[in-house]
């Protein structure tokens, strides 16, 4: 996501500078030029020693007394901190933080706080759902802005949404579809005519992202369904993992269509995602099996095809989903089951990527902690106090050649023909 | 006026020019039915080609090459109509260029005998399966070259497609052994190359061929022999098989008895006439539009489609 770095880069020198500040405040009669990282370090021991003596919260709980100006600085610490305790190899992931309303700017708005809040507690997941509903918030945004003295919408307006997109990324970061939304959202408002008044403009904008929301996610999503139930035959079984929105709509056309098979849901720790899809499917009377991934070897040799959501397609033809996806593809591709996709062309990401390493988000390390089931089993949470590190990854990769076929609003594919997609309809992303 | 019929005419067009392939036979037949059938708008034209071309796809067995051509020209008249202000023009051109349409088509053979005259060398031992124009075309062009090869054909049983074949290319001067198709293990190891045709090419680059292609492919990738499909473009259909079990007639075969069939060969009418070769067993393809690795063919059509 070439359009994001530049935000990233100032979000990332602003906490560097402010934790250089911080920290030269603490350390008075050290000289004021020193290496940044240096300043770093200490700025961690003393955070440390902070964690340490206070015990009544978890060392990712949010430091909420703080202005904005403070709340950025203590953001740094922290990000320090969680960085020292994941393994090595994964500190440069972006992940998601804990933040609370009081964290916000002044120039936040209100629906987009609420949304941020709602990305970050993982109430709104799947990335179609998640750029659907942040466009919708800057539906609102627009249609409340107003365009201060002395500039115009066309310039201001960026800007503005600039700090309400900060605000989510703090949250938690961008997904494929949400970035690729943002950029052409972008520059659908640079291309605001500076004779147009605000009014106008603000309604035309609003206008274009609910057609933008239709034609990228509502029609496409369903044009893919109506094409992917041809790929279900009676008698078939059907695997898929986790929780895709488009793959769920397809099994229920197909159900509703008279097709006859039998779906197997594939679930794993820690989000449980496709608990959601086997009780839909299940209150359907569509027969499912539900299992989790550890159990996928047993299952797989009555499965005749499998299905698979994504979060993004990269332009290598290879496929970031929810982590875990590339074990049951590999699997698949074992067993030489069909690999399917169904991934609308708003996911495409011009990336190429060729592990999960490089580019991944790092979900909250508690989350595997717990177990629920007793508490003996319960891993100790506070970091400060043990050598046990956690990794929580959200996505992983899987690469073309475990993939059989992409269907997307354009067609049924072969992942070799993302570029292609890409390059061929370059003018109708950037509209 | 009596109703246009289109399966007759498509199957006239193949019976009286055996030079023409399936996809072209039937794009000539949609310009026939265009030409003799009366229609006042074009949402009637349309209707009329999409009933036709659905008739001609339902009527036919093995109709996945001619429904590349039926989609094609369904493509370019849809393509047109909305550029026709004036609806006799529109239909005139339609005709006109449908007629230019399979002319060109007609023409891409020798295209493709030019762009593929490089892969075939002297002391070449080529494998061909089954009978095909291009193949054929592209080996003649290669003989009249001076290029010295000889080549296995296989009988492509049970329609013994290869024996014609053979005595096609013997004809043109070229030496031939024919063996029969449960010997291409026994040869794999001495050739140097594979070219088979298609009926159609799918969206991934896997061929529709006919049936004994996939397992020639197998064969030919774990002995590590370049596997070429010499094919036109107009083959390429917007379809993804996923298996065997998605081509039509490959359901016939899953028919067990005990009994012993009283009529001599009627278990052979079950075989299907065509099978499916995945992409990863093609090393590439030599088409009109230049040489193509597999996942090419993904990048023409969405070039053909989207334009």
């Amino acid at each position: 996501m070439s359009e994001l770095t530049p935000a990233q880069l100032k979000a990332q020198k602003k906490a560097a500078k402010a934790a250089k500040r911080a920290a030269s405040k603490e350390a008075s009669g050290q000289a004021p030029t020193r290496d940044p990282r240096e300043a770093k370090k200490e700025q961690q021991q003393a955070a440390a020693k902070e964690g340490g003596s206070s015990s009544n919260t978890g060392n990712n709980s949010n430091n909420t007394q703080g202005g904005s100006n403070q709340s950025s600085a203590s953001a740094s610490s922290k990000e320090d901190r969680t960085r020292a305790s994941r393994p090595a190899l994964f500190g440069h992931l972006e992940k998601a933080g804990k933040v609370t309303a009081a964290d916000a700017g002044k120039d936040v708005h209100p629906e987009v706080i609420t949304l941020a809040l709602r990305y970050s507690s993982y109430q709104i997941v799947g990335s179609s759902d998640r750029a659907r509903t942040l466009l919708q918030a800057f539906q609102r945004v627009i249609a409340d802005y107003e365009t201060p003295e002395g500039t115009t919408l066309s310039r201001n307006l960026t800007t503005h949404l600039g700090h309400q997109i900060d605000f989510v990324i703090s949250a938690r970061p961008l997904s494929v579809s949400m970035g690729n939304a943002i950029r052409w959202l972008k520059q659908e408002i640079s291309v605001v005519s500076i004779d147009m008044s605000d009014q106008a403009a603000k309604d035309m904008l609003v206008e274009k992202i609910d057609e933008y929301i239709k034609e990228k996610i509502d029609v496409s999503g369903s044009v893919i369904v109506e094409s992917a139930v041809n790929d279900i035959a009676d008698g078939d079984t059907v695997l898929t993992f986790a929780h895709s929105e488009v793959v769920e709509n397809t099994f229920i056309a197909a159900h509703q269509a008279g097709k006859r098979f039998k779906i197997i849901v594939v679930d794993s720790r820690p989000l449980h995602e496709g608990r959601k899809l086997a009780r839909d499917l299940s209150a359907r009377g569509i027969e499912c099996i539900y299992i989790l991934v550890s159990a996928l070897a047993h299952v797989l040799d009555d499965v005749s095809r499998v299905f698979l959501g994504a979060h993004a397609m990269l332009s290598n033809g290879a496929l970031l989903s929810r982590v875990g996806s590339a074990l049951i593809a590999t699997a698949a591709k074992r067993k030489n089951i069909p690999v399917i996709v169904l991934c609308e062309s708003m996911k495409f990401s011009d990336r190429v990527q060729l592990d999960s390493v490089t580019l991944n988000e790092l979900a909250f390390p508690e989350m595997l902690a717990n177990t629920y089931i007793s508490d003996k089993k319960k891993l100790p949470e506070d970091k400060a106090k043990t050598s046990l590190k956690y990794l929580n990854l959200c996505y992983d990769l899987t690469p073309a050649a475990n993939l059989t076929k992409i269907i997307t609003e354009l067609g049924h594919l072969p992942p070799s023909a993302v570029p292609v997609i890409m390059r061929e309809y370059k003018s109708a992303y950037t509209m | 006026m009596a109703k246009f019929d289109i399966k007759e005419t498509y199957l006239r067009f193949l019976r009286d020019d055996p030079d023409i392939t399936m996809p072209v036979a039937a794009i000539e037949a949609l310009v026939q039915l265009l030409s003799e059938t009366e229609t006042s708008t074009s949402a009637e034209l349309i209707q009329t080609l999409k009933e036709a071309s659905a008739e001609l796809k339902t009527s036919v067995d093995n109709s996945m090459s001619l429904s590349a051509g039926c989609d094609l020209f369904m493509r370019f008249v849809l393509r047109n109509i909305r550029e026709y202000g004036d609806w006799e023009a529109c239909k005139g051109h339609l005709v006109k260029n449908g007629r230019l349409f399979a002319e060109r088509s007609k023409a891409a053979r020798k295209t493709i005998s030019e762009k593929g005259l490089a892969f075939v060398r002297d002391d070449d031992v080529i494998l061909v399966h089954s009978f095909s124009r291009t193949v054929l075309a592209l080996l003649e062009h290669a003989a009249k070259n001076l290029v010295r090869f000889r080549v296995f054909v296989t009988e492509a049983a049970p329609s013994d497609q290869g024996k014609r074949m053979a005595k096609a290319l013997r004809e043109r001067g070229i030496p031939v052994s024919l063996i029969v198709d449960n010997a291409v293990g026994s040869v794999i190891d001495e050739v140097s190359k594979v070219f088979c045709g298609a009926e159609g090419v799918a969206e991934s680059g896997g061929v529709i061929n006919h049936v004994g292609s996939y397992q020639i492919a197998v064969l030919a990738k774990n002995a590590n022999k370049p596997f070429y499909v010499v094919t036109e473009s107009h083959k390429f259909v917007r379809i993804f098989p996923l298996a065997q079990a998605d081509l039509p007639d490959t359901k016939k075969m899953f028919h067990f008895t005990v009994e012993e069939p009283e009529e001599q060969n009627a278990d052979k009418g079950l075989s299907p006439v065509v099978d499916f070769t995945p992409h990863d067993y093609i090393t590439a393809l030599i088409t009109d539009l230049g040489v193509l690795t597999p996942s090419g063919v993904s990048e023409e059509l969405i070039k053909m489609w989207y334009e």
